[in-house]
Parts: structure tokens; C-alpha cells; sequence
């Protein structure tokens, strides 16, 4: 009897031993918790979600978790079943860098994605990173095989416990020889502009009779038309950032991120890159690169054109990375505001250099970057630098740019090999202000401290002589930045006028592509802010407004019912236009109205405000006189508009998901139409550029 | 944040967002304290003797120059002398031991991500107190600060690297540390 209890107990122990070590090997094994490039959630195999043109760099790269008292050994990747590195782990703390690959241990983030959703771009779920956690990468990665592909990653753990992750992606492969390429490509990007957008401005600068528009927007006349959708990989609303980079990279990036897929790092500029147009036609075909907006040169859209980082706002290294990396995208214009990251941060004390003083240098070494060396090895990339106190207007110069501070030395500039625009301290005045500037009518500009600043078909001119110089081409982006800023604030006057400055700098672009038919010119937006819509007109004079405004009734009943006139009573607005191309005022008798369907709090008079709505980023805000300007769309016209109660919280109107309008002229304009992603946008420039179009 | 709708019966009695912990600032929100007369603004400030009024405006010379900002010779002629400055506290969580920052218009800063590549304007002035474990909670609305003008570049305690600094007068220092120590002992 004893000896039989003693052998069920030892069977019940050898039993519990046994699962003991199937659930401790379960257990043992690595967790993978990301697998970059993302693939797609839904179905691995069926739709990848990474696509990229043959020979297109960017980089693999895996978070590797192990399990609790393991170490991870190795990471090895593998591409359609051959490995393509493998990655061993010293067994050090520290960091491991070797040719164009890494082992990142340390500056992890605290949290990582959890397991088991590690093929997914949508994955929200986070866990604490654990203890011993790895980052590998592999650098500069491309394929030039056309089709999909799966890749792996094998992560082994010190006991020898391996995990196997699987992801795929694509190359798309274009028709060779298809016809004449596309040596130039113009990307005109309206930043925030929604079909409402377009047709406000062709209300008022072109005018209606009789139902019929008298005349066309120069982005009307463009022959071919797409609906783009514009989500992030993270959101149905994307910000600038993606919106811009997914243009240009062929990939959705998740938002504040540009050029690059997310990843578990703290560091803002080691996350896996993908390869821009830029970078690709510059390396292929020798191409230059141009850019051009009225915002800081730093802001989401143009630097997701050249700059890889995850953090839109890391300005001292975004500004520095455009001349650093000038060797890889082929910069050869970059004009806007920002010139507060250009200068150097005041490196001596007092009087003793007071030129180098107090100058309003924004650059500080935690928005710098230095890149660790494998991305250097893989992609052929300038180090960087963390140095704040870097002249980086003298840099540019000492790398034989031309430098231009206003209008009249942008002009005096003639047509250097490189030019480099900083027209204000953050982003530009509104052309709405320049324009009353130019006529004498304000002295918005110079309460701003920057008097002579040009209008953007003034900078899209000077670029695109500048660019026309190389025999291989030029890819220019040419970005009106203030529509959306202009929309986020609910200043409908001012964004009017900012979509038709931005007419007059696509009629550049179609100009010099129907004098050089070898040219693709796109006008197209990142998303819709404001969720803008033409509600109709006011079915009151202008006088009445400003009576109604200066009054001391501020209601519905006066403000809204008996002023915003709907269907019949909308009927055409009509504006006189002046020389200079912009309205003579905004405020005529029955003047289009706008309406907001993602607006934040705001008093309506419906009249123009007069100043512009404070910009925290100048250098004169709150300080007389700019201390008189509306701090917010929730105070601006409290005193004299009634109150309309926002659909979001927050002082501004939000970006919206809807789909943009693109319009597509010359070389291979026809490859646009129906409804697209924005990443395809991406493959029909490969196409044009390097297939060619009939 | 909205500067314009501040009444003059807004300052006097002003809501702190009220700390007394020297080590670790946590504000606590919503407590009301007596802002000290000697920073209040609540009228036409009058000269003080010795003391020169220096106002945001007066920093940089406009327009700007083609590279960057250029100092006023008044604010030059001002390094190293006591002036009085009219301006907000922006508004940090939690505060910094030893310093806070005054600026043109009310800023806010945000979340410890942003922290570093902020709204602050250039002329934001780094304000001093001789008493480094101080943490001063945001005090809303205009204040008039007196102390001794310094320019060049400093590291500061939050991380920034400023440009402008002012000495807080001792007796203004004083009379935080009191105002403070009222409403602590209010708290009990």
C-alpha cells in the first residue's frame, strides 16, 4: 500500500515536473514586440502594407523582449527565406553598432507594444519594456525584386529559445521604357486645403454669374483630377507630418513622424528610415530638391520632404539635418521663415559680443541630433552634431549657398547654384498682412519686425531658377503653409487669401511646366483643417456688419439669423479684385460666409479682423504692438461677435479626415485620377520619373 | 491665458496655483493666495529712483536684420543695472527651485516632451531668487519685478539655456516666501 501511494506520488510529481517544463519552455522564449517595416493586421499575405519601388532604401528593424531572467543571444533577419544579417549580442550593457547594423540596449522607452500584435501598425497596447530588451536594425535595406515578400525576424534567448516573427512587404514594380520620363516634378502642396478651400478662393477671386465660375483658379485648370485619401498609419486624421511624408516615402508614417516608421527608442532620429523621393532620384537620376513654404522651414511639411525623425518639433536638428543630408536628397533651395534655428544659440556672456547676443536663437542641444553609425553606414549619412552654438547660416554659405534675408536680396540673388530663403524669425506673415503691407495699408509686417518679405510666386519664381539649372532635373515642393494654420485658427478671410497666394505660385509652376513639357506639376493637400464649408453669403452690407459689430447687441438672432443667408439668398458675391491679384477687401456686401465642422469656440462678426491672431512662435508677441492682436479664436471679436460653441475642445479648429482633391498637369498627369491613397501618389512619380509615360 | 479680459478686480485677489514643498513642486490648483504688494499691477506704476523701467519692447531693435536679433542699446546700457519689468509668469508643472520665467504673455508651459522646444519667446527673462530651494507656483495675471539685469548665456535649472536674467530683489524674494508661508499656514 505505501509503496503504492509512493509511486503515485512520485507519477503526480514526475507529471508536474513535466508540465512544469513545457510551460517554463513556453514561457522561456523571446517576445517580439514590433517588426518593422509594420505589415498589415489584417491579413499578412494579402495586402502588404510597406511598399516600396525596386532598389528603394529603408531599414528592418525588431524589439526583442526576453523572457524574464534570459538574455537575447541573436537577432537574425531574413528576406524570402535569406538571411540577411545576423546580429549577436555581445553580452555588454552597452550598445553595439557594427557596419549597417545596431543592437540598441539602453535609452529604450519605458513602454513597448505588447505581445502578440507585433505584425500590426494599429497596435495601441503597450507593456513596461523588460528588463534586457534589444532593438536591432539593419540599415539602407532595399530589394530590387519586384512582388511581395515575407521577411523574418528570429530572435534567440540565452536558454536557446528561439521566436520566429513573420511580416511581409512590397515592390512595386514599374512598366520600363514606358515613354518619355518626367525630369522635374513640382509637388504643390496646400496645406489644409479641402475642396472647400478651392472653391472659396474661386468664389472670391474669380466670381460667379448666373451659376457659372467667371473664371478659373490656375489649379482648376488642370486636366487631371484624384480624391486622396490621407490617414495615418495611426489615425484616420493625420497630421502635417505623415501627410506630407507619405507623398514622399510611398508609407504611411504615424503622426509627428516623417520619413521613418515608429519605433521603441527615445532617441528622435534613430528611428527606420525610409527612402524619400528626393533621396531616390537624387541617387538614381542626380536630381536637385527644392523647398518652399511661407511657414518655418522646420514645420511638419517641409521637413518630411528630406528630414528623418519622429519628432516634428526637434528644430535645431531638423534645420541642421537639411544641409547634413544635402548630399543625399540634392537640396539646392530652401526658403521660408525659421530663422531662429539658423543662428547660433548665444555662446558668449554680456557685452563682450553683443552681436552674438540675445540674437533669439531657438537651437538648444536637446532638438539636435547625432546619429548613431549604422544609419551613417547604411544610408551614406552626415553624423550630425549636437552643438547648439552652430552658425548654421554661416555653414550653409561656407557650403556655397547663396543667403537671402528679405525680397530685395532674395531678388538680388539673380540665380546662385543653391539658395537659402529665411524670411522671418518663425513662420511668414500671412499674405492677407503682406499684402495690406505692400499696399500701406497695415503695419502688420513691421510691428512683426520683417517688413520686406515675399509673396510664395515670388519664392516658387526664384526656386525653380535656381533648380532648372541642373540638365538631371529637380523635384520642388512648394507648400502654402497658412491655409491650414489660418483654418486651425478660424480666420476665414486670411486662409482665402492664403489659397489664392498659393494659386499664383501653382500658375508659376504651370507656366514653367508648359514651357517644359518633360515636367509633372501636382497640386494637392496633406488633409483638410477645419472641416471649412461654404455655408453661403451674408445677406447684409458690410456697412451693416461693422453697425451690428460696433453695436451692443451680440446675438443668434442678430448675428446669425438675420445675417447668414443660405440657398436663394446666398446668391454670387461679387469682390473687386486689385493689380496685385488679392481682393481690395474681403468685407464687400454680401461676402461668402464660412462655417467650421471641427471648430473650436469662436465669436463671428463675419468681418475681416484687422490683426492677425497672435503667433506664439515671433519674436515680438505679447509686446506692443503685437500685444493688441488676438491671443485666441475663443477672445478674438469677444467684445463684438456672438459666440459660437465648438465641436472640439482646445483653442483651435482640428484637421479633419476628409479626402483632399488632387490635380495633376504635364508629364505624366495622366497617371492621376479615381480615388487614391496618398501613398500611391509616391509610386506614380517613380513611374513617371524613372518609367516614363506615353 | 487671456490677457485682455484680466480686470483690475482680477488682481486682487489672484488665484495660485500654491506649493510650499522645496524639494519636490507639485502645485496644487485652485487655492487663493495674496499676490505681494510689492509685485502687484494694478495701476499707472509710478519712477522709481534708481530704477529704470524696461519694457519687452525695448529689447530688440526692429526691423530685424538679416541674421539674427540685435539688442537695443538701452537694454545694453541696462546690463548689470536694476530695472523693473511688467510682465506674466509662465506657467510651469511643476515649478523650478530657484527660478521662474517672466514673459511678454501668458504662456503655458505643456508636457515635459514639449518642455525643451517651448513657446517661449526670445526676450523671456529667467528670473533669479537668492533663495535656490524656492519654488514660486505660477502667479497669474501682470507683475512688475525688480532686480539687477544680466544678459549672456545660461544654463538654468530647468534645462533651458536663456539669455536674459534678472536678480529678483532680496525684499521681493522675501515677500514671496511670506506670501507663501501665509497660505501654508492657512492650509494647516
Amino acid at each position: 500500500m505505501k509503496q503504492t501511494q509512493f509511486t503515485r506520488h512520485c507519477i503526480s510529481a514526475l507529471v508536474a515536473a513535466t508540465f512544469a517544463t513545457a510551460a517554463a519552455s513556453s514561457f522561456a522564449a523571446p517576445t517580439i514586440a514590433r517588426l518593422t517595416p509594420p505589415s498589415n493586421p489584417a491579413n499578412v499575405n494579402a495586402n502588404a502594407l510597406a511598399r516600396f519601388l525596386t532598389s528603394q532604401k529603408f531599414d528592418l528593424q525588431t524589439t526583442v523582449a526576453p523572457s524574464a531572467g534570459t538574455t537575447i543571444s541573436s537577432v537574425a533577419f531574413a528576406v524570402d527565406g535569406v538571411v540577411v544579417a545576423t546580429i549577436i549580442n555581445d553580452g555588454t550593457t552597452a550598445n553595439q553598432f557594427l557596419g549597417n547594423t545596431g543592437l540598441v540596449k539602453t535609452g529604450l522607452n519605458a513602454k513597448i507594444p505588447a505581445a502578440g500584435v507585433a505584425n500590426t501598425a494599429a497596435n495601441t497596447s503597450t507593456v513596461n519594456t523588460p528588463a534586457n530588451t534589444v532593438v536591432a536594425s539593419v540599415r539602407g535595406y532595399s530589394n530590387n525584386t519586384p512582388g511581395t515578400h515575407t521577411f523574418t525576424a528570429t530572435a534567440t534567448d540565452s536558454t536557446g529559445a528561439t521566436t520566429v516573427q513573420t511580416g511581409s512587404f512590397e515592390v512595386v514594380g514599374l512598366t520600363l521604357n514606358n515613354g518619355r520620363p518626367a525630369k522635374n516634378i513640382i509637388v504643390m502642396l496646400g496645406d489644409g486645403m479641402g475642396a472647400s478651400h478651392r472653391t472659396a478662393a474661386r468664389i472670391v477671386a474669380k466670381g460667379y454669374a448666373q451659376g457659372k465660375a467667371q473664371g478659373r483658379l490656375a489649379m482648376d485648370t488642370f486636366p487631371q483630377t484624384a480624391m486622396v485619401m490621407t490617414s495615418s498609419l495611426n489615425s484616420i486624421v493625420t497630421d502635417s507630418a505623415p501627410g506630407m511624408a507619405n507623398y514622399v516615402t510611398g508609407n504611411k508614417a504615424q503622426n509627428n513622424q516623417e520619413g521613418v516608421f515608429p519605433d521603441d527608442t527615445a532617441d528622435a532620429f534613430d528611428n527606420p528610415r525610409i527612402e524619400y523621393l528626393s533621396e531616390y532620384l537624387h541617387r538614381i537620376k542626380g536630381t536637385s530638391l527644392g523647398i518652399v513654404t511661407t511657414a518655418d522651414v522646420f514645420d511638419a511639411t517641409p521637413a518630411a520632404n528630406a528630414v528623418h525623425t519622429s519628432n516634428r518639433g526637434a528644430g535645431t536638428g531638423i534645420a541642421d539635418q537639411y544641409l547634413d543630408d544635402s548630399n543625399l536628397t540634392g537640396l539646392s533651395v530652401l526658403m521660408g521663415g525659421g530663422r531662429k534655428w539658423f543662428i547660433a544659440k548665444n555662446s558668449t556672456v554680456g557685452a563682450a559680443n553683443p552681436a552674438n547676443t540675445g540674437n533669439g536663437s531657438t537651437r538648444a542641444t536637446s532638438s539636435d541630433y547625432v546619429l548613431t553609425s549604422d544609419i551613417q553606414s547604411g544610408w551614406s549619412a552626415n553624423a550630425g552634431a549636437i552643438n547648439a552654438n552652430r552658425d548654421l547660416i554661416g555653414d550653409f554659405q561656407s557650403a556655397g549657398w547663396a543667403y537671402a534675408s528679405d525680397k530685395t536680396s532674395m531678388l538680388n540673388a539673380g540665380t546662385p547654384s543653391k539658395l537659402l530663403g529665411l524670411f522671418s524669425y518663425s513662420n511668414m506673415n500671412v499674405s492677407f498682412d503682406k499684402i495690406n503691407g505692400r499696399r500701406g495699408a497695415s503695419t502688420i509686417v513691421n510691428d512683426y519686425g520683417f517688413p520686406d518679405q515675399p509673396m510664395l510666386d515670388e519664392m516658387t519664381d526664384s526656386a525653380i531658377n535656381v533648380l532648372k539649372q541642373n540638365p538631371n532635373g529637380f523635384v520642388l515642393m512648394v507648400e502654402g503653409a497658412s491655409i491650414d494654420k489660418q483654418a486651425h485658427l478660424m480666420d476665414s478671410d486670411r486662409w482665402v487669401q492664403e489659397v489664392i497666394e498659393f494659386d499664383r505660385a501653382v500658375q508659376k509652376a504651370k507656366d514653367f511646366a508648359t514651357a517644359n513639357p518633360d515636367t509633372l506639376v501636382i497640386v494637392t493637400a496633406d488633409h483638410e483643417c477645419g472641416g471649412a464649408a461654404i455655408i453661403g453669403a451674408s445677406a447684409t452690407t458690410a456697412a451693416n456688419l461693422q453697425s451690428i459689430a460696433g453695436g451692443a447687441t451680440h446675438t443668434t438672432a442678430v448675428q446669425r439669423d438675420a445675417v447668414v443667408g443660405t440657398y436663394d439668398a446666398a446668391k454670387f458675391p461679387t469682390y473687386a479684385m486689385n493689380a496685385d491679384g488679392y481682393p481690395q477687401t474681403p468685407d464687400v456686401d454680401g461676402k461668402i460666409l464660412i462655417g467650421y465642422g471641427s471648430n473650436a469656440d469662436r465669436y463671428e462678426t463675419w468681418l475681416s479682423s484687422a490683426q492677425p491672431t497672435q503667433d506664439s512662435q515671433q519674436p515680438f508677441v505679447g509686446q506692443a504692438p503685437l500685444n493688441t492682436y488676438p491671443t485666441n479664436p475663443n477672445v478674438r471679436n469677444s467684445t463684438t461677435g456672438y459666440f459660437v460653441t465648438g465641436q472640439i475642445s482646445g483653442d483651435q479648429a482640428a484637421h479633419t479626415a476628409s479626402d483632399i482633391p488632387l490635380s495633376a498637369y504635364g508629364r505624366g498627369a495622366t497617371l492621376f485620377g479615381g480615388v487614391i491613397d496618398n501613398t500611391d501618389v509616391f509610386f506614380k512619380f517613380g513611374q513617371a520619373a524613372i518609367g516614363g509615360v506615353k | 491665458m487671456n490677457f485682455s479680459l484680466l480686470s483690475t478686480a482680477l488682481f486682487k485677489v489672484l488665484l495660485l496655483c500654491v506649493l510650499l514643498n522645496h524639494s519636490l513642486a507639485h502645485a496644487e490648483l485652485n487655492e487663493k493666495i495674496y499676490i505681494p504688494k510689492s509685485i502687484e499691477v494694478n495701476t499707472q506704476l509710478a519712477p522709481v529712483a534708481g530704477i529704470t523701467d524696461l519694457k519687452f519692447n525695448e529689447f530688440y531693435k526692429t526691423p530685424v536684420g538679416p541674421k539674427g536679433l540685435e539688442l537695443t542699446p538701452k537694454l545694453v546700457n541696462l546690463i548689470g543695472k536694476k530695472v523693473r519689468i511688467v510682465g506674466y509668469m509662465a506657467k510651469t508643472e511643476p515649478a523650478t527651485a530657484g527660478m521662474f520665467v517672466l514673459s511678454p504673455f501668458p504662456v503655458d508651459l505643456g508636457d515635459e516632451d514639449e518642455k525643451l522646444v517651448d513657446d517661449f519667446p526670445p526676450n523671456a527673462v529667467f528670473v533669479q531668487l537668492s533663495d535656490k530651494n524656492l519654488a514660486v507656483p505660477t502667479i497669474q495675471g501682470l507683475i512688475k519685478l525688480t532686480g539687477t539685469l544680466q544678459v549672456g548665456s545660461f544654463e538654468e535649472a530647468d534645462g533651458h539655456v536663456s539669455t536674459f536674467r534678472l536678480e529678483l530683489d532680496s525684499e521681493i524674494v522675501k515677500d514671496l516666501k511670506q506670501a507663501l508661508g501665509r497660505n501654508s499656514t492657512a492650509q494647516k
